[in-house]
């Protein structure tokens, strides 16, 4: 026991160890809020492809050589949520098959964009990075930590205001 | 003047018409079924009735200071109903959400109009429960408290008792005889052409295209379309 302490405090003398822990924490609470409406919903696919659809954004953003991506991925990634959601309520193509194309779409437009307008020469490289590396939790910034903080708040005293209608619309 | 009074609506969707020359009027404490084969319009009707769809002609007048918002809506069950994981209080509560307004939280007069529609529906005792646990009929009365908690006057019931036993049928259409005799009106749509003689007062039956009879239940049982039924023994349960 003494030893597993001694380690800890180790870890935690580097800032990127606490940022991650910080940041891991506020993401699994607020995925768990909203992830049992998605459940109930049938909406489970949604975060996948929403994360297809960030990955899209992202080559975008490169392109147009975005320092910060947030900036991009961000409202795109909203964008794409509400579309899905609304489409999902009343048209010929239910939930799941638009999640799966929008997904596909989106990874197969960015991959396309990054590999015509590419900034270096390893392509492979990039993709790599974009998708596993460069986001990682270990590489956050201080700045990625505030904006985690913010939005986490922002999520979790809207879900509290909103919870009985968000009950009602799931149960509907 | 009647709570309910249409004249020659004709609804559909994205103007093909599905049925047309509505006319009838519900008036305070009746109870209306509404039968007909599957496609005629009756979920159609409901829908209009509640203003989710405007008609495509005539006019569906709401009077005596009852608004859309006000009507009760029991619609039939999804499958993401059916083993929905909340206790059966908080479903029953979500029933008060109208009421709400921009209010984000329910107040003491709404948990107590909750607690009331549990008891007239006999299921306080099942409060703590799991929705999904429930058999059909109970589920139905949950929901029935449910569409309840929303009104005082009236109550739209989309084919409630389907795929219930005929026991728990027989139970679920005596509680709602019971409510209409409490002054609430109800509007059902039902297959069971044998339950709705027996329980409504009035019966509006709806064919392809055009309605083919509206009056009270007496006069229906004159007709051919009734006695044609009786003979062929067609009478759906659902």
């Amino acid at each position: 026991m003494h030893n597993v302490w001694q380690q800890l405090t180790t870890y935690f003398q580097y800032p990127f160890i606490r940022y991650a822990m910080i940041v891991g924490i506020l993401i699994a609470l607020c995925s768990s809020l909203l992830g049992v409406t998605l459940v109930l919903k049938r909406y489970s696919f949604i975060g996948d492809g929403l994360s297809h659809v960030a990955f899209g954004a992202l080559a975008v953003g490169t392109i147009f050589q975005i320092e910060n991506d947030l900036i991009v991925v961000l409202p795109i990634t909203v964008l794409a949520a509400v579309l899905l959601l609304w489409t999902g309520q009343n048209t010929k193509i239910k939930g799941d098959a638009a999640i799966a194309m929008i997904s596909v779409a989106s990874l197969a437009v960015g991959y396309l964009i990054m590999n015509v307008f590419s900034t270096s020469a390893n392509i492979s490289g990039d993709v790599c990075s974009t998708l596993f590396g460069s986001a990682s939790i270990l590489t956050l910034s201080r700045m990625d930590v505030w904006v985690s903080i913010l939005m986490s708040i922002v999520v979790v005293a809207i879900f509290i205001l909103c919870y009985n209608r968000i009950f009602a619309v799931t149960f509907d | 003047m009647a709570l309910i009074k249409c004249q020659g609506v004709a609804l559909g969707y994205e103007g093909k018409v599905v049925t047309e020359e509505l006319n009838f009027q519900v008036e305070q404490g009746d109870y209306l079924c509404i039968v007909g084969e599957n496609g005629a319009g009756k979920s159609t009707l409901m829908k209009a009735l509640l203003r989710l769809i405007a008609p495509l002609q005539g006019t569906i007048e709401i009077g005596e200071g009852l608004h859309a918002s006000e009507i009760g809506y029991l619609p039939q069950q999804t499958p993401v109903q059916k083993d929905f994981p909340a206790t059966v209080w908080e479903i029953v509560l979500s029933g008060c959400l109208n009421r709400c307004g921009w209010r984000p939280f329910y107040n003491k007069e709404d948990k107590k109009r909750a607690l009331d529609a549990m008891r007239r529906l006999e299921i306080d005792d099942l409060s703590a429960q799991s929705y999904r646990n429930l058999s059909g009929g109970q589920q139905q009365r949950v929901l029935l408290a449910r569409a309840l908690c929303a009104t005082r006057k009236m109550l739209l019931l989309d084919e409630p008792a389907a795929g219930l036993d005929p026991v728990v049928t027989g139970e679920l259409y005596e509680l709602i005889q019971k409510l209409n005799q409490e002054g609430i009106t109800v509007i059902m749509i039902s297959h069971d052409i044998t339950a709705a003689i027996t329980y409504a007062s009035h019966i509006l039956h709806m064919g392809s295209r055009r309605p083919l009879f509206f009056g009270t239940k007496e006069a229906y049982r004159d007709t051919d379309l009734y006695l044609r039924q009786g003979e062929s023994g067609v009478t759906v349960h659902a």
